[in-house]
């Protein structure tokens, strides 16, 4: 391996760390605020858009929701200051088992393998969802 | 044969970093300029680091091909001609456009580009967020019609980091507008705002590098619209930060498709065909998402917003 091309590497790599420490820092992430059941409506709309939305649950930790549509579950997960979707079978959701106070909704998707609900210890699982407005005012319907 | 006399990526990473800083301040002073999440910036130079390293892996090969080629060229240009410097200028950009729209329209390409386009950020440091996996894919072949016209290899490698170099400083929300004229001529930070973004009206649009007359003379030019600002990432988002995922993530649902691939026209299709083509159209293309967007632009709901 050529001397400057090691030395390049290494340089390379010790910017990487300051500037990502800059980056928290410095601390200029996106605002994402807890999700609400309507931005939690509106993102949904947004990843899936032709897909009705029958009901809607929130995590507790405003961090990711679950919606039904018909045999499927739409989810919605934070990462970062961003959001993801995903969804999968309503019976896949529905047979997760809870551990640890946590529900692992498992994708099979390499590119984003699972997200991670909070369900309050007495609450039941699957969640039960608060049901969509009428159809006139329904998002992505 | 004549060496590169510099390199331009080299010369110009000090000022990389030097105006990621001074974004990230922005940032700071300034929220709707420029955002920064952590583990989205150590990702995205992570990828590019790994680009360099796994670049240098096959760099060796690239040169090889590229100085052998250029040794049964049809012309003698020299490195010192400035007409010459001006043609590998356009002829370089326009080799550029095609390559970057084989990378968004064909899945096998798109496989190794789509990591670029992975993050949900628009910033200096996505700029940054570039393949590990490009010298495999043999994209690179597209240049070596410059060495077969007869332009030395060195001066290949010296318009290519030129172009690099130039596409840094776009991928920043700081800038709004530049003036019209420069707007209509150059790729601006406005025009690959709407490269990056994943509505369904700007998906697969402005694949310039330098010059954004390619997109306008191609059909492919979209420009930012105030009324729909861009929503930056790819159509399913990743979920998380794991830079093996980023660079890899696509190559391992192709492997995946291709298991289950039933014919040999599924095969190509799965490889050569656009992304998101499935054999029962359970996922959908940028096609597929722009008619389904134009149609609910056109339907009495209107639901999707904006007008068209």
């Amino acid at each position: 391996m050529h001397p400057n091309f090691l030395l390049v590497t290494l340089a390379s790599a010790v910017a990487i760390f300051i500037l990502t420490g800059l980056s928290a820092l410095l601390a200029t992430p996106r605002p994402t605020p807890p999700l609400t059941v309507d931005a939690a409506r509106a993102r949904l709309a947004q990843e899936f858009p032709d897909v009705a939305v029958s009901g809607v649950w929130l995590d507790p930790s405003g961090h990711a929701a679950v919606a039904r549509a018909s045999m499927r579950a739409l989810v919605l997960f934070r990462v970062g200051d961003g959001y993801v979707a995903r969804d999968l079978a309503w019976s896949a959701l529905a047979s997760a088992e809870r551990k640890a106070g946590q529900v692992v909704a498992v994708f099979g998707d390499f590119a984003a393998p699972r997200a991670v609900f909070h369900p309050p210890p007495d609450a039941p699982w699957p969640p039960q969802l608060l049901p969509s407005p009428p159809s006139g005012d329904r998002q992505g319907a | 044969m004549e060496k590169a006399p510099f390199d331009v990526v080299t010369l110009a990473t000090p000022a990389f970093i030097l105006l990621i800083i001074l974004e990230m301040v922005l940032g700071k002073l300034d929220p709707k300029r420029a955002s920064y999440e952590p583990r989205d910036t150590f990702a995205s130079l992570t990828m590019g680091l790994g680009s360099q390293v796994f670049g240098a892996l096959t760099a060796g090969v690239v040169a090889a091909t590229t100085v052998a080629v250029w040794r049964h060229r049809l012309f003698d240009i020299s490195m010192t001609s400035a007409v010459a410097w001006i043609a590998i200028f356009f002829l370089e950009d326009l080799i550029y456009y095609w390559f970057h729209r084989l990378s968004h329209e064909r899945r096998f390409w798109w496989a190794s580009h789509v990591n670029h386009h992975s993050s949900q950020h628009y910033n200096l440091s996505t700029a940054l967020r570039q393949t590990w996996t490009g010298g495999v894919n043999g994209s690179w072949c597209l240049w070596l019609l410059l060495a077969f016209l007869g332009f030395p290899p060195a001066m290949i490698f010296v318009e290519k980091g030129v172009s690099l170099v130039y596409q840094f400083w776009i991928h920043t929300e700081a800038i709004k507008r530049l003036p019209a004229p420069f707007e209509a001529v150059m790729n601006t930070p406005s025009h690959h705002r709407v490269h990056h973004a994943r509505n369904p009206r700007y998906l697969d649009r402005n694949f310039a590098g330098i010059l954004i007359i390619w997109d306008r003379l191609f059909g492919t030019f979209e420009p930012e619209r105030d009324d729909e600002p861009c929503d930056y990432g790819v159509v399913k988002n990743l979920g998380g930060f794991n830079v093996f995922r980023i660079a890899l993530h696509e190559w391992e649902a192709m492997a995946r498709d291709l298991l289950r691939a039933k014919s040999l026209s599924e095969v190509w299709n799965y490889v050569f065909g656009p992304p998101g083509w499935s054999s029962d159209g359970s996922r959908k293309t940028s096609k597929d998402l722009k008619v389904a967007w134009q149609s609910r632009l056109n339907s009495p709901a209107g639901s999707a917003g904006s007008s068209p």
